[in-house]
């Protein structure tokens, strides 16, 4: 841990002596007149001593901050310490200020801030807000006029009520005519702003568009659509409400100008930019390639940089150049860092001159085309004792040397007899059934074998189960039998006793109907079942047969039961 | 009795897509290369997808110097058929005859690292694995039922993971990457769906690209460099599926030089 932190010290004393930057700016926008707010001096790499703050007349601000707080960041593996010190401030009337730069001293030297420019607004005196100020959305660019293929700055707003829920969606506008990088806006920064009196979180998301061609482009609204939610006291009682909202803002107009007359050699670039060229040997054998790198840096669309045309050599093959890009994407800046590479094959000896090349582009600050030089440049080439005939090293080379056939003469033959043609159906029928059959005879058999293991476990679902069946069975024998009294009485008997899961030894009538009452079974029911065995068991203890009309009633009214009975266990109860 | 009508009409269509095959060959065997591309192409408009049938087209585009139309259909084969190495050797050698000789627009990455294994399949390879894996897996759930086995559930695992990786396999084959292929001698990409607008770069014959979007008489491509941008789409190939037809192109078989004519391909 002491070597990370010694480490981490150590980079960023490093990083504080390659650079220190210093930062003004205000904890939200625009403030309100005769209201506190921040302002906020950040030191990137050193440690700040003091800060000096130019007098303003209308702007008062503390003179020690009122706190201070630290960061560290690790950009592109560039580690930075960033020190950021808050002075409470107080602008006394609606106007616009420009505080000037402040100074700070670090490393005992001085260092100058950016100005800034704060808007104060008069407070707005308002009552609570509402569902509708939860959320507002804002676009724009930083101009309004521009050239073909000058860098436009898109910025979308997302503005967040404090104090209120927002789940939506937003809709990116379109921008027909341009060509944008990166392709949709990007999360860019959050910052706090104000609203008639309103204080919001806003969300930034930046695009970088190229106007590709002349009148006026728009860029439709951006739109949000979403829930809001919060919370509001209604009749005294705290509530959580809600409300579907869907906002736009206004599209923008660019009015894209077009490019003046095209002087001879013109890229097509557009930007600004600095160019420098270096041929990576002075020296070089006959047929050995050497290689011109053209460094192209500035502002600009970084997909439209064109390299220099290449120089036309009579004693050298010039080939395709070689582009690098060392910018990373950005949405918020249109930085340009660009290397191209020619390679030049010489194939004559002798003190040569690569003429010099024109870098022509458009500058649309300054509305004028610029022409950047790169060379002269001498060459000494060797002689290698070889013919003087091209070497060929890419794919750049004249039609003529393009149609020699140097890999393959000729193409393979075609085939034949392929035999059954037929249409493309798709995936055979045959694959979906195997991906289906399986899961269903699963599924089957799982069901089965649960069943079978349930029998063989639990003997009161298996009783249960076969109650009813076994029980018909037994009534249709019962007037066969030669005490059909003493059958009937023991299939009832048993047909409750399997359906509860009770034990049928010496179970009586009143056991019979105590069980049927205990599970649900309603009284008509539990009377028709004591009625029946009743009669069964005075004319089996009285030794006497029942009339066999009677015997057949009772019969007839014991399959009745048993179904009645059966359906009132499947509800579990209540007949 | 339908079905016995269904199996006719199969078997007739097969006669006829075979007896239609046979007159292309016959008619690329006697040098009439247009005469085939348009016996070749009827069959695809017919609903054939056979690898012999596109590589034959390939070849017929190549003899009638439209390097486009030919990688593209070589293109096709290999989509049908990793392994038909005639294919791959003719693609190979139309693209050392493209002014470029670029290579082809990558896979994305989540498919080069997860189905690196895959690209020398078929899609009926790929299929019947996946069934395979899928019946096994199934066979020892269901086995496992009957009787516990030691280590069903992890190899029934294993199969069900095999599956998967053999399906989206399948998946991957049948939605391929959408590609183009410039069939004009030099194709301008513009920064947006308007001719006027800037140039952005230029394709030349032969190069191949990913489409990432269509839009009437245009696409909006993306370059292998990484480079995106619109071109008209009477410029270019699809590879497909759909396998549909290049634009017409008036082809001069004495000439190595072709002028592309229509503008408005849907």
């Amino acid at each position: 841990m002491v070597v990370t932190r010694t480490l981490l010290f150590a980079m960023c004393t490093w990083s504080a002596a390659a650079q220190i930057n210093v930062q003004l700016k205000a904890d939200i926008e625009p403030v309100t007149a005769g209201q506190e707010f921040r302002l906020i001096v950040t030191t990137e790499g050193a440690l700040p001593e003091a800060v000096k703050f130019e007098t303003v007349p209308n702007l008062v601000i503390d003179r020690s901050p009122s706190s201070q707080s630290r960061s560290t960041s690790n950009i592109n593996g560039r580690i930075s310490e960033h020190v950021m010190l808050h002075y409470i401030a107080t602008i006394r009337n609606p106007s616009t200020i420009e505080v000037p730069a402040a100074t700070v001293t670090a490393n005992g030297k001085p260092y100058k801030t950016n100005p800034l420019t704060i808007t104060a607004v008069e407070k707005v005196e308002r009552e609570g807000p509402t569902l509708g100020d939860g959320v507002r959305v804002n676009s724009f660019t930083d101009k309004a006029e521009a050239y073909e293929g000058e860098p436009i700055q898109l910025t979308l707003e997302t503005w967040e009520l404090e104090g209120v829920s927002i789940r939506g969606a937003a809709k990116i506008p379109q921008t027909v005519g341009f060509y944008a990088i990166p392709q949709e806006p990007v999360a860019t920064n959050i910052v706090t702003k104000q609203h008639e009196g309103l204080k919001y979180r806003v969300r930034q998301s930046n695009q970088m568009l190229y106007p590709t061609r002349a009148g006026q482009l728009q860029i439709d609204a951006f739109e949000w659509s979403g829930r809001v939610s919060g919370v509001a006291y209604i009749d005294g009682y705290r509530r959580r409400v809600a409300d579907d909202v869907m906002i736009a803002s206004d599209s923008i107009i660019i009015d894209v100008k077009p490019l003046p007359e095209r002087p001879a050699g013109f890229t097509g670039t557009v930007g600004s930019f600095l160019v420098e060229g270096r041929l990576s040997s002075a020296q070089v054998d006959q047929g050995v390639p050497v290689k011109l790198a053209i460094h192209v840096t500035g502002r600009g669309n970084p997909r439209a940089v064109s390299p220099p045309n290449p120089p036309e050599l009579d004693w050298a093959f010039v080939g395709e150049p070689v582009r690098t890009d060392a910018a990373p994407q950005s949405a918020f800046e249109s930085r340009v860092d660009q290397r191209f590479e020619f390679a030049i094959t010489p194939h004559e000896p002798g003190n040569q001159s690569i003429p010099r090349m024109q870098f022509v582009y458009f500058d649309p600050d300054r509305e004028v085309y610029e022409s950047k030089g790169v060379g002269p440049f001498s060459l000494t080439v060797f002689s290698s004792g070889e013919s003087d005939r091209p070497v060929r090293f890419d794919a750049a080379e004249n039609e003529s040397i393009r149609a020699i056939d140097i890999l393959a003469t000729d193409i393979l033959p075609i085939v034949s007899g392929r035999g059954n043609l037929t249409r493309s159906n798709g995936l055979p029928a045959i694959f979906w059934g195997v991906a289906i059959v399986p899961v269903g005879l699963y599924a089957a058999a799982a069901a089965y074998v649960t069943r079978r293991r349930r029998f063989e476990s639990d003997h009161g679902y298996a009783r249960a189960y076969h109650a009813q069946s076994e029980a018909h069975r037994e009534l249709r024998g019962v007037l066969d039998t030669a005490d059909p009294e003493q059958s009937l009485h023991h299939a009832l008997i048993k047909f409750v006793a399997d359906t509860f899961n009770a034990s049928n030894a010496g179970m009586t009538a009143h056991d019979a109907d105590t069980l049927l009452r205990t599970h649900g079974c309603d009284d008509d029911l539990c009377k028709n079942v004591q009625t029946i065995l009743r009669k069964c068991e005075r004319a089996v203890y009285a030794s006497q047969s029942l009339p066999a009309e009677e015997m057949k009633a009772l019969v007839h009214g014991a399959a009745v039961i048993i179904d009645q009975t059966k359906a009132t266990a499947r509800k579990g109860g209540e007949s | 009795m339908s079905a016995a009508i269904l199996y006719a009409t199969a078997v007739l269509s097969a006669t006829v897509f075979d007896v239609t095959f046979d007159r292309a060959n016959e008619a690329y065997r006697d040098g009439n290369f247009p005469e085939a591309v348009t016996l070749y192409e009827q069959l695809v408009d017919d609903g054939v997808v056979d690898a012999g049938v596109f590589y034959n087209l390939g070849n017929a585009y190549f003899r009638s110097k439209q390097l486009g139309p030919a990688i593209a259909n070589y293109e096709r084969v290999l989509q049908i058929d990793p392994n038909f190495q005639s294919a791959a050797q003719n693609l190979q050698l139309c693209i050392d005859r493209t002014p470029r000789g670029a290579g082809r627009p990558l896979p994305p990455d989540w498919e080069q690292s997860l189905l690196f294994w895959h690209y020398g399949l078929s899609i009926g390879t790929s299929a019947t694995a996946a069934a395979a894996c899928w019946l096994i897996a199934w066979g020892l759930l269901l086995m496992r039922l009957i009787r516990s086995v030691p280590y069903t559930r992890a190899v029934a695992s294993g199969a069900f993971l095999l599956a998967t990786l053999f399906a989206t396999s399948v998946w991957s084959k049948s939605h391929p990457l959408p590609l183009a292929v410039a069939s004009a001698v030099e194709v301008p990409v513009y920064f947006d769906r308007d001719t006027d607008s800037a140039i952005y770069f230029q394709l030349l014959e032969g190069d191949r690209v990913l489409v990432e979007q269509a839009a009437p008489g245009w696409l909006k491509i993306e370059a292998p460099g990484g480079e995106r941008g619109w071109a008209p789409i009477s410029n270019f190939v699809l590879v497909g599926p759909p396998y549909d037809r290049p634009p017409t192109q008036e082809i001069n078989p004495e000439s190595s030089t072709i002028s592309t004519h229509v503008a408005n391909a849907p």
